[in-house]
């Protein structure tokens, strides 16, 4: 946009025809491929396969094959509108495509003691071919097994927020029902659930109360650990796009100056403030909390905290007690000034919101804001100084957590997580448990022993487990293992140990390295239909060719297929747990499953069982109504309100008239939102992160063995590690051993989603090749790095190479943000661009992250690592 | 398709004729005979061209076997050209533009009614002459329009010699009691927020005869908001004598315009200009020239004004964009062009994009590359060779020659490099772009784009 950008991209053309890769692409394409030759629609309607915004999408399918990707320009979330990722994903469909199910020839087998010698390895030679009914009653016989030596809560399962609704609904019935286990997890674990246990613990259910029209009412809008305009374009469009027509003023919360930040700035620099914090948020909450009370008491909405909260009075009292500006710059890194100002704007946003009825300050935030050990008082920490100042329930403002993942707002819904039922409820709760147990067709002892079972430290204890051997066999489903943190020393190791089931699409995936039986997987756009949920709670259908790669079959078909064999095997009634048939096209229909899921949903505060009494009255089915509507949001307790699309904003005082309510406004026994103070105290944190520093280093120190450590970090607002500061400023590699004198975050860029599929869609791929680390322009000239040069960037676990991209001007695409002095940062989406092959791979940046993780949440801390940089 | 190579081989003869019997149709309205006259019977067959005389008497049984593919492609022409604001299957939509695949319209509507009223169009509104159209192009309209509302048209029959007579002034009194709810205080239409046609135009009332007016009134129009007003079973119980002085009051409208003359300035007058885009513009472009996805641009957005001259405006209007349902609007006067521009102009925004056109800049690149990156980054939302809307695209037809000739690479570059706020359209160069690309990769695509002129 700006002179910058000329230099640059002739800056680019010249490394581009010097020499310019040491590393190639890995990832084959132009595979023949051929399609199981059913009968296709031309036009299918769908949710992009991306990130959790959710863009209505046409796939556009010619012969039964997919050609090309259309935006929805009668949606409303994008209006026509989509980033080049949703426009080019056609292009990673028929590409690198697993055909056939595998078996490894030398498995590992828990059971005895064998480990497999060929793990870490995805040669076709160490595979043999399988047709789907032995690879199916292999994984049934070997599971089914464990299950009787060790208990079902030795079988392991890692979702997806990529898999249906219907899928992920069966793979808890799957879990807890079938197999008898808690141990279920999903990627969503690593990106949302700290807004998941946050929103429970400050609202009383996992409800994001917002939606995105209120980006278009707002007076002020926030966004919080969050480059909106790399992670989710279309928000960001729409919040610029409304600065620009209402001028309104914007803050950007983030250690980088990110496109999002200079977007911003470009449509008026005079009210867009950016705060370059690390780690400061709860205090820059507290701080700003601490200014509104003092200096601007007008803006205090105190009816709604008298008559709506608890726990008001002391977060009032110690907010004033610990935190003025002043006092805890050492924890925001923010001039006190820039804290009342900013703070002058909330009060005056906040009052002009509560007068009108509408609009004052919305609070978006994104994953990094989530991947703290401490993400689950980040967003309690927001909705209190929301709270605060009146700016819940009215259109207009609020907490909006944005999901990372197309439909992790399923997974959530689903309960597919440790200790969760479907519909916002604990395994825990015993009414709820016989809801699950009738609807689910099991017996209720099974569901109440699985209520017993723990699984201390989710995602990542998961993972600790099946390193001591608790944990036996594990299912990979639409989920890489590279997601999860730590994983020299944690994932590959555990998946080595475990008898693994892989359920994969591309034959490069790095889950094949440890897999022992692959069954290939359809992918979006080939299947027959689904729901994904989008972060403002639009349940949207995924239309499909319904005539996948040959012979793979869509994941929710194989969870059916796999839980009937294991159900029948451990003597369980498989037809009245999974009713359901193969149709005449040769695939389950999941619109029968969507049906028992809604069905399910009744008398809950996610009921959608308006849709069905509109089916009733119409004949439209669920899928067609929301096809016609582009999305009903959840909740839709009654016909009106489905065919109106459901329920815009949550917590508006609707909830009273909706028939059998359970639950009062805010969805706590006493009907209230609840105040919790989050604080920060830097007193003993090199002691704490010292201690902390131990895992992923010593072999015998488990995570899950020192909850405490997790809870005394959360509760001082820590970070997993504390860079040796004192040693920025040295020749790349002089720093002492052991010393990790950076910051060290990573993150995404906004051409690549994840790790697997924009790395193989020709567009994406050339746009942004390979791994990069953004540097100081400071930082490189004391280390002696130049713009473009290859460095290794060390953590205690293990480490990287990467280009180094030295401010807006660097050859190395895309410089698009600027980093502070003693910071490095590296996108993790190119994890395994140059090679999933362990033997090539250098690109895999959670080899190096920290597994400590949120005690509650179980989120883990991407974001503030350590690092040294070293030349190569 | 089967029509085509006739209608090639006499494309000399046809336009000649075509010409000379658009010409007869300027003068004479309704001239039927000569339409007859000058239809060349060589290439398009009896079979194929049904003329309707008049409708006096129903219609029922009429209806020879009507071509196949003079139907389909009467259907394809609709969609083509009319369906954008007819909607598709010509259903209407109320307050934008009426039904007219509707059985009680087209029993009052001869077929002479719709080819005039297609070639002439509806001055004022957003209705605009189609006498671009060809012969086969009009037939098949009409007997696209015709399908399916033969077997059960109303039994209604009307006389348009028959002079109703009426009290114009109690007409009025009645028109503002029961009419202009929809069709708005002056019987304008749509143009003044109305959700029905505008009745009082002079182009609707020049071809209406008072029969027609009386039978819509007395029959309505089924499924649409248009019901019955006369007698016992109507939304009224008007008696026909009421009808009657609606009707005289309605004749009396045409000479009163719109916006009173003595008070329109010689200075550029944004407020003027907002009622002729109301009433010229906006049926298409929406209401504050906003633009509507996959249908017509922004051109009330700070960005396009930013890079837009008035000249380019200007030349976009008389000439229209071929190929797309903007058509050419050379009738629209210098100083409406000047009040519509200033409409324009006086955009709400807070913040002023400036940009500095140079029009004379030519850019050089490869339309091979240039074809593959609009492959890449443009043609989901432009279509395939930029196209445009008419393949169901959400963005406008670049591609096509009416945009091309009126558009500099400047224009087309700034555009890329700009973005268009609060559209679909981003900003795609550099690293804020929606694809990073760089100065060269557009100069490709404005290459491939010129190749395709």
């Amino acid at each position: 946009m700006k002179r910058r950008t000329f230099v640059k991209s002739s800056a680019t053309a010249a490394a581009l025809s010097t020499g310019y890769t040491k590393t190639g692409w890995a990832v084959p394409s132009g595979d023949e491929i051929e399609l199981e030759g059913k009968e296709a629609k031309t036009e299918c309607y769908a949710a992009c396969p991306y990130c959790g915004v959710g863009c209505g999408t046409i796939i556009k399918t010619k012969n039964g094959r997919i050609t090309n990707i259309i935006p929805d320009k009668d949606h409303p979330t994008n209006k026509g509108l989509q980033c080049i990722k949703g426009l080019t994903s056609a292009e990673a469909i028929y590409v690198n495509r697993l055909t056939k199910p595998l078996i490894r020839k030398d498995m590992s087998d828990p059971l005895r003691g064998h480990v497999s010698k060929t793990k870490g390895s995805y040669d076709p030679d160490l595979f043999r071919e399988a047709s789907w009914e032995e690879a199916e009653e292999l994984i049934a016989e070997q599971v089914t097994e464990i299950i009787k030596e060790s208990g079902g809560n030795s079988v392991g399962l890692y979702g997806s927020g990529q898999l249906s609704l219907e899928g992920q609904y069966l793979e808890n019935i799957f879990m807890k029902g079938i197999i008898g286990s808690n141990t279920i997890e999903a990627n969503a674990r690593m990106c949302m659930t700290s807004a998941v246990t946050g929103y429970f613990k400050s609202l009383g259910s996992d409800t994001p109360p917002t939606c995105y029209d209120d980006v278009e009412l707002a007076d002020m809008i926030c966004f919080w650990g969050h480059n909106a305009r790399g992670a989710h374009p279309i928000l960001y469009w729409r919040v610029a796009d409304t600065k620009a027509k209402r001028d309104i003023p914007t803050l950007v919360v983030d250690p980088r100056r990110t496109g999002t930040v200079m977007g911003l700035e470009d449509v008026d620099k005079e009210n867009s403030f950016h705060f370059p914090t690390i780690n400061g948020d709860i205090s820059i909450q507290n701080a700003i909390a601490w200014v509104i009370l003092n200096k601007h008491p007008e803006a205090v909405n105190w009816e709604f905290l008298k008559k709506h909260t608890t726990g008001w009075e002391n977060y009032i009292k110690e907010v004033k007690e610990g935190y003025k500006p002043e006092d805890v710059e050492d924890r925001t890194k923010i001039p006190a000034a820039e804290i009342y100002k900013i703070a002058k704007i909330w009060a005056e946003k906040s009052v002009q919101g509560q007068k009108r009825g509408s609009g004052g300050v919305l609070c978006i935030w994104g994953i990094g804001y989530n991947q703290h050990l401490h993400g689950q008082n980040n967003t309690m920490s927001l909705v209190n100084l929301l709270a605060l100042t009146g700016n819940i329930g009215r259109p207009g403002c609020g907490p909006h957590s944005q999901t990372g993942q197309p439909n992790a707002m399923g997974e959530r819904l689903t309960g597919g997580l440790t200790g969760r039922l479907p519909f916002n409820i604990g395994i825990e709760d015993d009414k709820h448990r016989k809801w699950g147990a009738q609807h689910w067709g099991i017996p209720q002892e099974r569901l109440d022993a699985v209520a017993k079972m723990e699984n201390v430290g989710m995602a990542v204890g998961m993972m600790e487990r099946a390193l001591k051997g608790d944990v036996k066999a594990m299912f990979l489903i639409y989920a890489t293992h590279i997601d999860l943190p730590d994983a020299y020393n944690l994932s590959r190791p555990a998946l080595t140990k475990t008898f693994t089931v892989v359920q994969e699409i591309y034959k490069d995936a790095p889950n094949n390295l440890y897999a022992d039986v692959i069954l290939p997987a359809a992918t979006w756009g080939e299947w027959v239909n689904g729901i994904y949920i989008q972060s403002e709670r639009r349940l949207y259908i995924n239309e499909g060719t319904g005539n996948p790669v040959k012979g793979c079959r869509p994941d929710m078909d194989m969870v059916i297929d796999k839980g009937k064999l294991i159900a029948e095997k451990l003597g369980l009634d498989a037809e009245k747990i999974f009713p359901y048939q193969r149709k005449e096209n040769g695939f389950y229909d999941p619109e029968e499953v969507f049906r028992d899921f809604i069905k399910a949903s009744k008398g809950t505060d996610c009921d959608l069982t308006g849709i069905l009494e509109v089916e009733k009255e119409t004949g439209k089915t669920p899928y067609e109504q929301i096809k016609e509507l582009r999305g009903i949001q959840w909740p839709a307790p009654t016909a009106a309100i489905a065919k109106a699309g459901g329920t815009k904003r949550r917590y508006m005082g609707q909830e009273s008239a909706w028939p059998d309510k359970p639950y009062s406004e805010f969805r706590h026994k006493d009907g209230k939102m609840h105040f919790h103070m989050c604080h920060q105290d830097y007193s003993n944190y090199r002691e704490i992160t010292d201690e902390l520093s131990k895992a992923g280093t010593d072999p015998d120190f488990y995570m899950t063995d020192h909850m405490d450590l997790l809870v005394k970090a959360r509760d001082a607002g820590l970070t997993p590690e504390l860079p040796h500061a004192e040693h920025l400023g040295k020749k790349a590699g002089e720093a002492p051993k052991g010393t990790y004198p950076f910051w060290w975050a990573t993150g995404v860029v906004y051409e690549h989603f994840h790790t697997a599929k924009t790395i193989r869609a020709g567009t994406t791929k050339k746009l942004v090749p390979e791994m990069y680390v953004e540097m100081h322009p400071d930082d490189a000239k004391e280390l002696g790095v130049k713009d473009g040069q290859w460095v290794k960037i060390t953590t205690r676990r293990g480490s990287i190479e990467a280009r180094a991209s030295i401010g807006l001007d660097s050859a190395v695409k895309p410089a698009r943000n600027t980093v502070p002095k003693g910071f490095l940062f590296s996108p993790w989406n190119l994890s395994v661009a140059d090679s999933a092959d362990p033997k090539k791979n250098k690109w895999l940046v959670n080899g190096t992250t920290h597994r400590a993780f949120d005690p509650v949440s179980g989120q883990a801390d991407f974001k503030k690592c350590a690092a040294r940089v070293e030349l190569l | 398709m089967e029509n085509e190579p006739p209608a090639r081989m006499n494309g000399l003869l046809r336009f000649a004729l075509f010409f000379v019997g658009t010409f007869a149709l300027c003068i004479i309205i309704g001239g039927l005979a000569l339409v007859n006259k000058y239809v060349p019977k060589a290439h398009v067959s009896k079979k194929l061209y049904v003329v309707r005389t008049v409708a006096l008497s129903p219609l029922k049984g009429r209806t020879p076997a009507i071509d196949p593919a003079l139907l389909k492609f009467g259907e394809a022409t609709f969609g083509r050209l009319c369906a954008a604001c007819h909607q598709a299957g010509g259903i209407g939509k109320a307050g934008f533009a009426p039904g007219i695949r509707n059985h009680d319209f087209l029993a009052l509507a001869s077929d002479n009614y719709l080819r005039n009223t297609i070639r002439t169009g509806r001055p004022g509104t957003a209705m605009a002459s189609w006498s671009s159209l060809s012969e086969k192009e009009m037939a098949g309209v009409i007997a696209y329009i015709r399908l399916g509302n033969d077997d059960h048209v109303s039994d209604i029959s009307q006389d348009p010699d028959l002079k109703i007579p009426g009290a114009a002034g109690k007409g009025e009194i009645t028109f503002a009691t029961y009419c202009a709810s929809c069709h708005g205080p002056n019987a304008e239409g749509y143009a003044a927020g109305g959700s029905g046609p505008g009745i009082g135009l002079i182009g609707f009332l020049s071809m209406a005869s008072d029969d027609f007016i009386m039978q819509t009134v007395k029959h309505g129009r089924s499924g649409t908001a248009m019901l019955p007003f006369v007698g016992a079973k109507g939304l009224a119980n008007l008696s026909e004598g009421d009808v009657g002085d609606v009707i005289a009051y309605l004749r009396t409208l045409p000479g009163k315009p719109v916006i009173a003359d003595a008070t329109v300035s010689q200075e550029p007058d944004p407020k003027a200009g907002e009622m002729h885009f109301n009433a010229n513009c906006m049926a298409c472009h929406q209401s504050g020239g906003i633009g509507k996805t996959g249908f017509a641009p922004a051109i009330r957005n700070r960005d396009f004004l930013a890079l837009t001259s008035d000249d380019f405006i200007r030349k976009t209007v008389s000439l229209g964009r071929p190929g797309t349902a903007m058509l050419p609007r050379p009738d629209l006067s210098d100083k409406v062009m000047t009040d519509i521009i200033a409409y324009l102009r006086s955009v709400p925004t807070t913040t002023v994009a400036k940009v500095e056109l140079d029009p004379d800049r030519k850019v050089s690149g490869d339309p091979k590359l240039g074809h593959t990156k609009f492959n890449s980054y443009c043609t989901a939302c432009h279509g395939d060779k930029g196209v445009g809307y008419l393949a169901g695209g959400s963005g406008p037809a670049i591609g096509l020659s009416g945009f091309l000739s009126v558009a500099s690479d400047d224009y087309i570059y700034q555009t890329v490099k700009l973005g268009r706020i609060g559209t679909a359209m981003r900003s795609f160069i550099g690293a804020e772009g929606l694809a990073n690309l760089n100065d060269q990769d557009v100069f490709d695509i404005i290459s491939y784009l010129r190749s395709l002129n």
